[in-house]
């Protein structure tokens, strides 16, 4: 993604902002994707599909040996082998990787998976919208917030 | 939506209010520029019957002097009151106070505090347009799952 905007994060550190999404819709996938380019803000974002592949990318396991070390986790809840609560718990439970912020992103309002979801430790709990600009408009308010405000842990 | 602020300055408390109220009109801000009486208000609160719990805090720091901000998070942070610990804190730093010493005792979020008036009025427009305008699901008040 292009570097555009000098932010709190880039005054910081030369290197772009990594972003993991885990999400199994290839959609969602493609749409953060583009949303996330919008803000301009330098960073890279790495997919992958479940969550079980999430904690093997998280402990440079298989393939992901050369990963960087994501500084935002963008975490669908409901997924396929190992779901977004269970991901949530055991990166809140490892020393090296707790101060990650993780935005949980779903298509749940259920107020038990809110309450849970911040029992854990994650961020915020965002509901996914299904309308596309909807969409766009959530994506630039993480973008906006936690990419180019917050000072993200280092 | 009601957010607490606390460890402001007077000048601090101006620029809040006037944002909050230009651009978040339905947001309720409680103001307490002491630590101590923030501390008293969510630890001694949260245990009373009909509290009047804040959905977000924002904890302010104006010196390089962190400790009393750091226990107040761990307080809430450490909390067996499930209500009072899930509420989100938000620092809001000058430039150079260590932000990981509070990422490790569970803060939402770290900011540095922008210098000018200009740009302060800006994060805040960024934080409220975040927690403010029905984008998050904050935590529910009640403790029942």
């Amino acid at each position: 993604m292009s570097t555009a905007i000098d932010t709190h994060n880039s005054k910081t550190s030369a290197r772009p902002l990594s972003i993991l999404l885990v999400e199994d819709n290839p959609g969602d996938v493609r749409l953060t994707h583009e949303a996330l380019k919008e803000c301009g803000v330098n960073s890279t974002m790495n997919a992958v599909v479940d969550g079980s592949e999430a904690i093997k990318y998280l402990y440079n396991e298989g393939p992901y040996v050369d990963s960087p070390r994501p500084d935002l986790i963008l975490l669908d809840l409901n997924l396929p082998k190992k779901d977004g609560r269970e991901v949530i718990a055991c990166i809140k439970k490892d020393e090296k990787l707790m101060t990650i912020p993780i935005v949980v992103l779903t298509t749940s309002n259920a107020e038990g998976d809110i309450l849970k979801v911040y029992d854990l430790g994650a961020n915020c709990y965002m509901a996914k919208p299904i309308d596309f600009n909807r969409f766009i408009d959530v994506m630039s308010s993480i973008g906006d917030y936690w990419l180019k405000w917050v000072r993200l842990p280092s | 939506m009601k957010i607490l602020i606390t460890g402001h300055t007077t000048p601090e408390r101006e620029i809040i209010k006037y944002t909050f109220q230009s651009f978040y009109p339905a947001t309720v801000l409680l103001f307490d520029a002491h630590i101590s009486e923030a501390e008293d208000r969510l630890l001694k609160g949260s245990v009373q019957l009909g509290w009047d719990r804040p959905d977000l805090i924002l904890l302010c720091i104006s010196d390089h002097d962190t400790s009393s901000q750091i226990a107040l998070l761990k307080a809430i942070k450490e909390s067996t009151v499930g209500a009072l610990k899930r509420i989100p804190v938000i620092i809001l730093a000058p430039e150079g106070v260590a932000h990981m010493p509070f990422y490790k005792s569970h803060a939402n979020s770290f900011f540095e505090r922008p210098n000018s008036s200009d740009e302060f009025i800006e994060l805040l427009k960024v934080i409220g347009g975040f927690w403010c305008r029905d984008i998050v699901q904050l935590p529910p008040k009640t403790e029942h799952h």
